[in-house]
């Protein structure tokens, strides 16, 4: 530690006192006992990982010369162990992190390994979303026995995969709703660990895979009216901008802070992929009749996602007038009227998107401006830059038109850093 | 303490339901073998293959088998082309062969002589709608795929001799009884030319 290096040299010059100086090594000691090795903790997961892999491959050698009993056992041990491992953690070991994370991720994939294997040995039938399904169901229990976070990473991914294979493979009525309910699972243990260490690098990589998985899994929900989930899409990723804007994960780095890369990465190209006109040629089509909406999932998907986002943005803006709200935050309220009016005219909706989009770029820059901040600037200037050559891909507009938006980006981009430079230097004398 | 004791309870119940599972799953194939109804499905001698024989092809450990009922006449292409799998319900001709009787989205309800098979629809032909079985794909453990070769070129390449697979299906659930080819018993054939090798 640089700084406890520094302390007796700090305390000679009279900077710090002696008092000041203890109690920092007392918080350097502190931390170091009460801080979980985060290093050995990814070592151990990984360790895991490749102990599990090693043992597959080399029983995979030699597999098809086993006879079925001892395929069978084989598969069995492979299980028992790993439950052995774990109830040993329990008992002796329960306040070693880098045990319990470890031993429950070694029997998370024991359990799909085990199932798998009596599979392939009896040549048992059977669809992918059941033995999803059933692996989830025998594995998610492991999160809240052994406090496992790196368990519910692997279970969020795993539920992702069940989502499509539930979709397509109707086997009972609303078997695809079932992944919601899987979703919602491990959901009180990332809240627990939010509330309780909110710096632990798993949970760090929750902020990252929840927004993930449900990014990758809302779509499934499309059904009859397909063209509702693009106002569906664009308010759940506001609702993750918001997220990643609230008290809570406003002064955290970006790259803790999935939320607010997704939110911001997902409205940007939804509203991008909206800029074409070809993309909306569904709307003639749609029946967008009170009958016909009511019972459809993804209008009960809009309306969840419109409540929440509302609930958000009113409560995050409580203390601001309407004028000074962010117009980030209310993207997805100003494409729900863009979405509105596709109804009547699908021209002007185009038009609104492409403005919305533009606008985007030039709050970005005037913010980065304002903060100085060249990142945000240039970010901006690649939102305008992205609508550019979105718009080139368009028949209707000339080379020699094409050519000129090109060249005034390219002039934007250089401008805008060369005068942010000059301005920082400037400040800097 | 209380905590602690109720974990390991818990813990404990996971650990035998994880357990009882693939336990289940093993104990409810001899019973699908006593209880599961006989199907032959005649293997297409006519069909091309990746190889140079008709109706199968080897792929690893596996002899992949092509099918005499494994299309349905359909009306509307549109309809099936929607939905990747559909549940295939049969019946028995004469002679004891498998005939599809129904092609269904749903689960059937009053009949355990059906499983659920991925449906295509090729995009040249509009009244056909092409059905692939779980059961497929045939597993030849302890034989040497030269061996397997040779038998299955000899057998399926001849439309006059009779080659079929037996399986037990009920519910879903399958069990491959054995794959005949030229009315001898696959299994049989491999267990004879082991004998000879050792003979020799």
């Amino acid at each position: 530690m640089s700084l406890q290096k520094d302390l007796p040299e700090l305390v000679g010059a009279n900077i710090i006192s002696s008092d000041t100086a203890q109690q920092i090594t007392d918080y350097y000691k502190r931390k170091q006992t009460t801080s979980p090795n985060r290093q050995l903790l990814i070592f151990g997961i990984l360790g895991a990982l490749l102990v599990g892999t090693g043992v597959m491959f080399i029983v995979a050698n030699q597999w098809d010369d086993l006879s079925q009993a001892v395929q069978t056992v084989c598969a069995f041990l492979l299980l028992i162990a790993a439950q052995l491992l774990c109830g040993y953690v329990i008992l002796k070991k329960p306040d070693k992190k880098v045990w319990r994370e470890s031993t429950a991720l070694l029997l998370f994939f024991a359990v799909g390994a085990n199932i798998s294997l009596i599979s392939q040995i009896y040549h048992i039938n059977g669809e992918m979303s059941s033995f999803m399904l059933t692996w989830m169901l025998l594995t998610v229990p492991l999160i809240y026995l052994m406090d496992s976070s790196a368990v519910s990473l692997v279970y969020l991914f795993c539920v992702m995969v069940y989502s499509p294979a539930a979709r397509y493979n109707l086997s009972y009525p609303f078997e695809e709703y079932l992944y919601w309910v899987l979703l919602l699972l491990p959901m009180p243990h990332y809240y627990n660990r939010f509330k309780k260490s909110p710096e632990n690098i798993l949970l760090i990589i929750h902020h990252w895979m929840v927004p993930f998985v449900l990014t990758m899994t809302l779509g499934y929900l499309s059904h009859g009216i397909k063209m509702l989930m693009y106002p569906a899409y664009m308010t759940m990723f506001g609702i993750f901008y918001m997220i990643g804007n609230s008290h809570s994960f406003r002064n955290r780095p970006l790259i803790s802070n999935g939320y607010l890369l997704i939110g911001f990465l997902g409205t940007v190209i939804s509203l991008l992929i909206m800029s074409f006109k070809s993309n909306w040629k569904d709307m003639a089509e749609t029946n967008f009749h009170i009958n016909n909406l009511i019972a459809a999932p993804e209008f009960i998907c809009c309306l969840i996602l419109f409540g929440l986002a509302t609930v958000l943005l009113l409560q995050q803006n409580k203390t601001m007038k309407l004028t000074e709200w962010n117009l980030n935050n209310i993207v997805f309220i100003l494409f729900l009227l863009i979405f509105i009016f596709a109804t009547q005219d699908v021209q002007l909706a185009v038009i609104l998107d492409n403005l919305l989009v533009f606008g985007l770029g030039l709050l970005m820059l005037r913010i980065g401006s304002k903060k100085s901040h060249l990142g945000v600037i240039n970010t901006g200037m690649l939102v305008i830059a992205l609508l550019v050559i979105c718009r080139s891909f368009d028949t209707d507009l000339t080379f020699v038109v094409k050519g000129i938006l090109f060249v005034l980006v390219g002039i934007g981009f250089f401008l805008a850093n060369w005068l942010m430079i000059k301005k920082r230097n400037g400040n800097e004398n | 303490m209380k905590t602690k004791k109720l974990i390991i309870s818990a813990f404990i119940v996971i650990a035998i339901a994880q357990l009882f599972v693939p336990w289940q799953m093993i104990s409810q194939q001899p019973k699908l073998a006593e209880t599961g109804v006989e199907f032959k499905f005649k293997i297409d001698s006519k069909a091309k293959s990746d190889n140079n024989w008709a109706g199968a092809s080897i792929r690893g450990k596996y002899i992949w088998l092509k099918f005499e009922e494994d299309q349905m006449e359909i009306v509307n292409k549109k309809e099936w082309e929607q939905i990747q799998s559909a549940y295939v319900l049969f019946t028995k001709d004469s002679l004891g062969f498998a005939k599809i009787e129904a092609v269904t989205k749903t689960r059937p309800p009053n009949s355990i002589e059906w499983v659920k098979a991925r449906t295509w629809v090729h995009w040249k032909d509009s009244t056909s709608l092409h059905l692939e079985y779980p059961f497929n794909m045939y597993y030849f453990k302890d034989a040497n795929p030269k061996e397997v070769e040779s038998i299955i070129k000899n057998g399926l390449n001849d439309s006059l001799k009779v080659n079929y697979l037996s399986v037990k299906i009920r519910e879903n659930q399958f069990f491959v009884n054995d794959l005949i080819i030229d009315g001898i018993s696959f299994k049989e054939r491999i267990e004879g030319t082991k004998k000879q090798g050792k003979n020799r």
